[in-house]
């Protein structure tokens, strides 16, 4: 329809209209920029805030840091504590088998000695083992050495032979002996590789 | 919120009050995400006299209500009864459109007799049937008038868009809402208590109008005018108590003679369509049919907006109609 608009509205009530409508219009563009720039304000000092704490945080990391020297010094020092720790482990020494000792024994007797007793008994108070070898060797000399040997043994203390006498066996002369010691069945600290025992046919 | 959204000119709202005679009529249109319009708010004030400022009670009245819907800051169109508005029919000769713009208000400031000042003075060039003249309708309505109206839009917190006829902005929604106007010739009468605007277009384009004074105010809510107090040139509703048909015979008669004079006897409207708040009687739609010889019929200005169910009656009309400018206006906002 083609119609016109008749608008009685008078020019002045238009443009104070309009005015009033800009006014409003701006006032509340007004505002909400303030709002705006407010919210912006404080979220700009919250970022700076967190900002500024972050940096503190971070320069105390950086001043609580160790310096080279020292961390060298306390990884050297952590590495000797470990070198002793592994010593310590490696020195350990778990209680000898009685079927370790009759190894040991059997693999140390010389070759002119022939075994024909041999004794282990334990004892708790101290916590050890007492063995009695009684045998037959062909001189004094090879007693000494098995005593010797013995004796060399770390595992073994106290080697004492307790009796010794000539007498004749099948037609020779030979050496009846008995010699005694002790095994320490108590977990015991020694240089690695120093106690050493004949465990199963091999050292 | 509504309120800033309101003054930012979100216009999702539309909103137009029409101070009738009998009431104020305010409606909020608004338009939903799918683009469909539908009435908000609708409700209706204590008439308002606009040739004296608006009192107080009546002022915080309206503000209250346009508050109470949320209408605060929102644009709104007002429309003015008709019995507001001094109105002629004049020839003019043919001239530009600023020549005939002066014409005319020279024309309406003679024939009215008012000062210039005291009045706000539009016309409206009718289609041509002549080509050695210009038919033009001259209506003024006195500033008082418009500044009291837009006074009292302003105190309720209202942003006025324009001033416009009761009956042209119904004119204007029966021409939108209403499908059998764009082709042909149609009559539309806007009756309200004391005028009845009657309108004629020719193919969409108003061909004739003129004012019809009277007094139907029995056809409203209200209580009629002593019939003592009626105009010398009114016509009366005769008689005022009776419920026949006949009683509208004289409206009828005079709206007979308007036709015959706009359309002489060579073409004759297809129908007349009835707006305004005196439109609701269905005698008076007989009176018209059986004197003009054309059917009549309501402008079912209830049904020109969804969810306008309790919009009932006629009175609705030039509320909607001004509103319906905005509507085209944002439909082809939209479209482009």
């Amino acid at each position: 329809m083609n119609f016109p608009v008749l608008d009685f509205l008078p020019t002045d009530i238009q443009r104070a209209v309009r005015t009033q409508r800009c006014k409003r219009r701006s006032g509340l563009l007004a505002g909400l920029l303030l709002v705006l720039s407010a919210g912006v304000g404080m979220h700009s000092w919250n970022s700076a805030r967190l900002a500024d704490a972050a940096r503190v945080v971070g320069a105390q990391l950086v001043a609580n840091v160790p310096s080279e020297n020292e961390v060298m010094d306390r990884m050297a020092f952590e590495q000797s504590q470990l070198q002793q720790a592994l010593q310590i482990t490696d020195g350990l020494v778990p209680p000898i088998l009685a079927s370790a000792v009759v190894a040991t024994i059997t693999h140390m007797l010389p070759e002119h000695i022939t075994l024909s007793g041999l004794r282990l008994e334990t004892e708790d108070s101290p916590r050890q083992m007492l063995v009695v070898l009684k045998g037959v060797a062909a001189s004094n000399a090879d007693v000494a050495e098995l005593e010797r040997t013995l004796a060399a043994a770390p595992a073994f203390r106290g080697v004492t032979v307790s009796e010794n006498k000539a007498t004749e066996f099948m037609g020779k002369r030979v050496e009846d002996f008995t010699i005694s010691f002790q095994v320490p069945l108590c977990v015991q600290m020694q240089s690695p590789h120093a106690l050493r025992v004949a465990m199963g046919g091999g050292l | 919120m509504q309120r800033f959204k309101n003054i930012l000119g979100s216009r999702q709202t539309i909103v137009s009050v029409d101070f009738g005679t009998d009431a104020v009529r305010v409606i909020a249109l608004h338009q939903d995400a799918d683009g469909a319009w539908r009435h908000q708010a609708a409700f209706t004030l204590p008439a308002i006299a606009l040739d004296r400022p608006i009192a107080d009670h009546l002022a915080l009245g309206f503000r209250e209500k346009i508050r109470e819907h949320g209408l605060d800051g929102a644009r709104c169109r007002v429309t003015l009864s008709a019995n507001n508005f001094h109105s002629d029919l004049a020839q003019l000769p043919v001239m530009n459109d600023a020549e005939l713009a002066a014409a005319a208000r020279f024309e309406a400031l003679d024939r009215f007799g008012v000062d210039e000042a005291d009045v706000v003075i539009q016309h409206v060039t009718l289609v041509q049937q002549s080509t050695d003249h210009r038919d033009v309708m001259l209506l003024a309505v006195p500033q008082k008038i418009v500044r009291n109206a837009a006074q009292a839009v302003s105190a309720a917190s209202l942003s006025v868009e324009s001033v416009e006829h009761a009956a042209f902005t119904a004119l204007r929604g029966i021409s939108r809402w209403q499908n059998q106007t764009q082709i042909g010739l149609v009559a539309a009468l806007h009756l309200e208590s004391t005028v009845a605007t009657l309108m004629l277009m020719r193919d969409g384009v108003l061909a004739h109008a003129r004012c019809i004074k009277g007094d139907w105010s029995a056809a409203l809510a209200q209580a009629p005018t002593p019939y003592g107090a009626h105009d010398a040139d009114s016509i009366p509703l005769d008689p005022i108590d009776s419920s026949k048909s006949w009683r509208w015979s004289c409206l009828a008669e005079e709206t007979l003679r308007c036709l015959r004079h706009a359309c002489g006897e060579t073409m004759w409207p297809t129908h007349l369509i009835v707006s305004g708040p005196a439109a609701g009687d269905d005698s008076m739609l007989k009176a018209l049919q059986g004197v003009c010889g054309l059917p009549a019929c309501c402008a079912d200005s209830d049904r020109w907006m969804q969810g306008s169910n309790n919009l009932q009656g006629e009175a609705w009309a030039s509320a909607l109609g001004a509103a319906s400018l905005d509507i085209k206006y944002m439909e082809v906002r939209r479209a482009a």
